[in-house]
């Protein structure tokens, strides 16, 4: 194969790839004859869960930027701060470095996920200005990066465990930690259950003269 | 790669539309479903809202602050805002749903705020948790309200608290906030915050007496203040009394139920407090029970001097008292700006008479009846001392119309007439002007000028002098007593004795020179006519027994006489003789009559020789006649002793006379005698006697001295003349020397007193004059004792006893 040569996938090759090992294996093969895994060309139900997690995702992203992510004690004063509200404080305080990493962290990364997800997913149905080799570095940075926006519930975490200081001070996770991890791991199980192979389907769906001749330009 | 490509069989996936929407879309739903469970569950729980208004919202936070009922919380401050106007805050608070039906009408919220007051700290928590709101209300749910107003301080009893409530009055502000109300020590209750009542007469303050011990609060319960201290000085010492460190410091009251037996307070009861245990304790006695009318006189002029407590009379009869006092500016009713004074009166009925109930009502028509015929109220002067004024009720004749109206406000109004104060304070300013143009400080210039002349009069050098010249006069006086020419009377009364002294030897020398010559011649002569004596005195004696019988008889009777009365009287006039003779003077006689006697031994010695002269010088023939007359002598008392028979027998008749006489009188007589010479014996001239016979014997050895150097027997009769004269002239001197000394006492009289008056300043010249007076005395004791021997006995000196 040289690199001139035009991208085909799988499915046009007449092979079913194992999605856990990558061996190709001649359409209709049931399971890997390597890993036993089961092939399946096509799933076809990614698309319906990945919006399912998605929603799922987004509904507990709302309560964990408008609950108390901390519940700060110290003597007598209890505070309690949203993430968002966190990280101005922190930033207020002067500690902006910080407040640009929790911002990132818990507000950007999940935001930007959510975009991603449901732009990958909507561009599979459509066409797409984006090639599909950017989609596809897309999803896998998704899928990457994804892990690390339960910083913020580690953090929080850490910090109920550490700080209990019985009277004088303790910390405790407020209502939007929960949801907030909620909110990682259902966006997360949205990456997941998307099939980065529905990107290459794309051209073929809506015509193999235009893919071939797309291909072909 | 081969051109033969198999046909791969796409199966178009048409599924159905369970098939198709995976089963993971049940995550989301059910999020979802949670969510809106959540959300309509919170909706559901959530109360309603509740809008406080206070006045200041001083540490009430939105979201923060916290609405607690009996420190549970119920509720959160959601927005702290303003009312319209900005004139209150007004606070919402979400209250909780299940308590929201009993925030009704009767809710009260407050701020409990960290307070520190002398009762101690409250609130101490909010210091740092922050304030909260507390709310109080009943256990009934009635109908709920949006908008409550809070209290601007906590209310005074919590609602876990029972208790009585009563309002507490007092003229003045005694009634201080947040005080405790004491019951013999213990605090039993607490007054609230103090307030002018709605008349403005009175200060009033809602008071709460905890259960258990609201029973003891009975209508005739009498509240007192127990603020500040007292000082009181009687005969017990000083006493300092306050009940408690809270109440000296934030004032209290006290309060207790001097007569038992009487009805419980109620709610709403209105006290009196008065200023002190006592005023409340006789309050019980002196003020009749039941209601009080309240009538409001307006005086106008100077009015000073009314207080609170005076008097109001009807006729002079005190029916009640003034129980408030204010100014009152009313242009709108009295036509100026003038300032008068509204006195509340606080009448009694009980007094006039009328029932407790229904006795204001009496009263006060009463009153409508009597204004309408003139009755008047006026201020009279009280008391003069303090100007205090009192209230009369007078009927004024020919008065203007007026009437009473019992619906004035703030109570029916009395019409007054002119006041009759008498202005004491005038008069006496006049009296101390008066006082002051007194001529107060001339009049202490005169006294000051004259007291100045008498100082210097006192201290003059003549006045000074006076002791001196006194003093001089007594050294006079002195020197006169003690002068050579007084001196030496005695002198020449001895010299005069020694002169007689003398005579006296030269006679005794004369006569044993007479006696010796011829003397053993004559001897044998005499001695025969002594043996015819003895013959005729023996015949006389054959008389004798019988003359011894009667004797006997007579000692018979005597024996039977009362001797031992005698014999104590004779034995007391020998003691005192014999304490007579023990003296000094007594004793030293003996050497006295032994020198006389050894001057006798001279003179006849010195006779013997002039005898034994007179003997050689022929004197031998006048003694043989000398003893031819003894010899003739002796004769004739031969003849004389014949008679001694008839003489004894004379005497035998004398002693049966003596028999017969009253010998009980004689011996009372003797007795008596005997008393006699005991108190003469015990007279101290008596004792001064052997002293003065004594001086004789010395005199008359003088004489015997004198005359016997002299030798001139002529000459004592001279000598006696003369001293007889000598005597005489001294008892002439002796007879004025006691007005001398009658003039000298009254001379120290005087000089006492005068020394008296001058007094101790001069105390040197006292000493010398009391010095003076000592030896004034002894002179004049000496001439006294004297001159009494010589008054006494002018002859002693002559006959040496």
């Amino acid at each position: 194969m040289t690199a001139a040569a035009p991208l085909i996938s799988a499915r046009e090759a007449g092979l079913v790839a194992c999605t856990r090992c990558t061996r190709v294996w001649p359409m209709g093969t049931d399971r890997c004859g390597r890993c036993n895994a089961r092939l399946v060309s096509r799933d076809p139900g990614s698309l319906s869960r990945v919006w399912a997690w998605l929603a799922a995702g987004l509904l507990f992203y709302i309560p964990a930027n408008l609950y108390p992510m901390l519940k700060t004690r110290m003597l007598f004063t209890v505070s309690e701060d949203t993430i968002v509200g966190g990280a101005v404080g922190l930033a207020q305080h002067g500690a902006v470095g910080i407040a640009a990493i929790i911002l990132l962290a818990s507000v950007v990364i999940p935001m930007a996920k959510f975009f991603c997800i449901g732009y990958l997913a909507l561009s599979v149905r459509r066409e797409s200005r984006v090639s599909q080799v950017q989609r596809h570095r897309m999803y896998e940075i998704v899928e990457y990066i994804g892990r690390w926006s339960m910083i913020d519930v580690f953090v929080v975490a850490i910090l109920t465990a550490l700080v209990q200081l019985n009277v004088a001070a303790s910390i405790q996770p407020g209502p939007a930690a929960l949801a907030f991890a909620l909110s990682v791991i259902f966006t997360m199980l949205s990456a997941q259950a998307f099939d980065p192979r529905l990107i290459w389907d794309r051209d073929l769906a809506t015509g193999p003269e235009a893919a071939q001749g797309g291909q072909g330009a | 790669m081969s051109g033969e490509v198999p046909e791969v069989k796409v199966q178009t996936a048409r599924r159905s539309l369970l098939q198709r929407i995976s089963v993971v879309w049940l995550v989301p739903i059910a999020a979802l479903v949670i969510a809106l469970g959540i959300a309509w569950q919170t909706y559901n729980e959530r109360g309603p809202l509740i809008s406080i208004v206070f006045e200041d919202g001083a540490g009430v936070i939105a979201n923060e602050t916290e609405l607690r009922f009996r420190d549970v919380v119920v509720g959160v401050v959601e927005k702290v805002g303003f009312t319209k106007n900005l004139e209150n805050v007004l606070v919402e608070v979400r209250i909780d749903k299940d308590v929201a039906p009993y925030v009704d009408s009767d809710a009260e919220f407050w701020v409990v705020r960290p307070e520190v007051t002398t009762e101690g700290v409250t609130g101490l928590d909010t210091v740092l948790s922050g304030v909260y709101i507390r709310g109080r209300w009943d256990t009934e749910p009635k109908g709920g309200r949006g908008v409550f107003s809070g209290l601007s301080r906590a209310p005074l009893v919590d609602s876990d608290q029972e208790g009585l409530r009563i309002v507490l009055r007092a003229s003045d502000g005694v009634v201080s906030g947040e005080s405790p109300i004491l019951y013999k020590g213990v605090e039993v209750g607490r007054i609230g915050h103090a307030q002018v009542s709605q008349d403005g007469f009175y200060v009033e303050a809602e008071a709460v007496i905890f259960a258990p011990y609201d029973n003891l609060v009975t209508e005739t319960t009498r509240f007192w203040d127990t603020s500040g201290f007292s000082v009181s000085i009687g005969t017990g010492g000083a006493e300092i009394d306050f009940d408690s460190v809270a109440a000296l410091l934030a004032g209290g009251l006290a309060f207790d139920t001097f007569v038992s037996g009487a009805v419980l307070a109620e709610d709403g009861q209105v006290f009196e407090v008065y200023g002190s245990e006592d005023v409340a304790r006789n309050s019980v006695f002196n003020t009749p029970d039941g209601p009080a009318l309240n009538l409001v006189a307006v005086f106008d002029g100077n009015v000073s001097g009314l207080a609170v407590g005076a008097a109001v009379e009807l006729e002079g009869v005190r029916i009640g008292s003034v129980s408030g006092l204010n100014g009152l500016v009313d242009p709108a009713r009295f036509g100026d700006r003038g300032v008068r004074l509204q006195t509340v009166l606080n009448v009694l009925p009980a007094r006039l008479g009328m029932p407790d109930d229904g006795g204001a009502e009496q009263a006060l028509e009463y009153f409508q009846s009597e204004v309408a015929d003139g009755l008047r109220a006026r201020l009279v002067t009280g008391s003069i001392l303090t100007g205090g004024l009192k209230v009369q009720l007078i009927k004024v004749e020919n008065a203007s119309p007026e009437t009473l109206d019992p619906a004035g406000l703030p109570y029916p109004a009395l019409p007054v007439t002119a006041s009759e104060i008498t202005n004491v304070q005038a008069t006496a300013q006049g009296t101390l002007d008066r006082i002051n143009a007194l001529p107060i400080e001339e009049l202490l210039g005169s006294a000051t000028s004259f007291l100045n002349n008498a100082s210097l009069l006192v201290g003059s050098e003549d006045l000074q002098a006076t002791p001196g010249d006194v003093r001089e006069l007594l050294g006079d006086i002195r020197a006169i007593v003690g002068s050579d020419d007084v001196q030496s009377v005695p002198g020449q009364i001895g010299s005069v004795m020694t002169e007689l002294e003398a005579a006296v030897g030269d006679v005794r020398l004369i006569l044993d020179e007479v006696r010796e010559q011829e003397a053993v011649t004559r001897m044998l002569a005499t001695v025969d006519a002594a043996g015819q004596v003895a013959d005729t005195l023996d015949a006389s004696l054959a008389g004798v027994p019988a003359l011894i019988e009667r004797i006997d008889a007579v000692a018979a009777t005597a024996q039977e006489l009362p001797v031992e009365t005698l014999l104590d009287q004779v034995s007391g006039l020998a003691e005192e003789a014999r304490a007579l003779i023990g003296s000094d003077t007594a004793r030293a006689l003996p050497g006295q009559i032994g020198s006389l006697a050894g001057e006798l031994e001279l003179g006849v010695s010195e006779a013997r020789t002039l005898l034994s002269d007179v003997n050689e010088g022929g004197g031998g023939d006048s003694l043989v006649a000398a003893i031819n007359s003894a010899a003739r002598a002796a004769d004739s008392l031969d003849k004389s002793l014949v008679g001694v028979p008839q003489l004894v027998a004379r005497i035998d008749a004398f002693a049966a006379k003596a028999e017969d006489l009253p010998l009980d009188v004689l011996v009372a007589e003797v007795s008596s005698l005997v008393n006699t010479a005991d108190r003469f014996l015990a007279q101290d001239t008596t004792r001064q006697l052997p002293e003065e016979l004594n001086g004789a014997l010395d005199e008359l050895r003088q004489i015997l001295a004198q005359m016997r150097e002299g030798g001139v027997v002529e000459n004592a009769n001279a000598t006696f003349a003369s001293a007889a004269n000598a005597a005489d002239r001294i008892a002439i001197a002796a007879d004025s020397l006691p007005a001398l000394l009658s003039r000298a006492e009254a001379l120290l009289v005087s000089a006492n007193g005068t020394v008296g008056v001058i007094g101790d300043a001069t105390d040197p010249a006292l000493r010398d004059l009391r010095a003076a007076l000592r030896d004034v005395s002894e002179a004049a004791d000496a001439i006294g004792s004297l001159a009494r021997s010589i008054e006494r006995r002018p002859n002693s000196l002559l006959t040496g006893r």
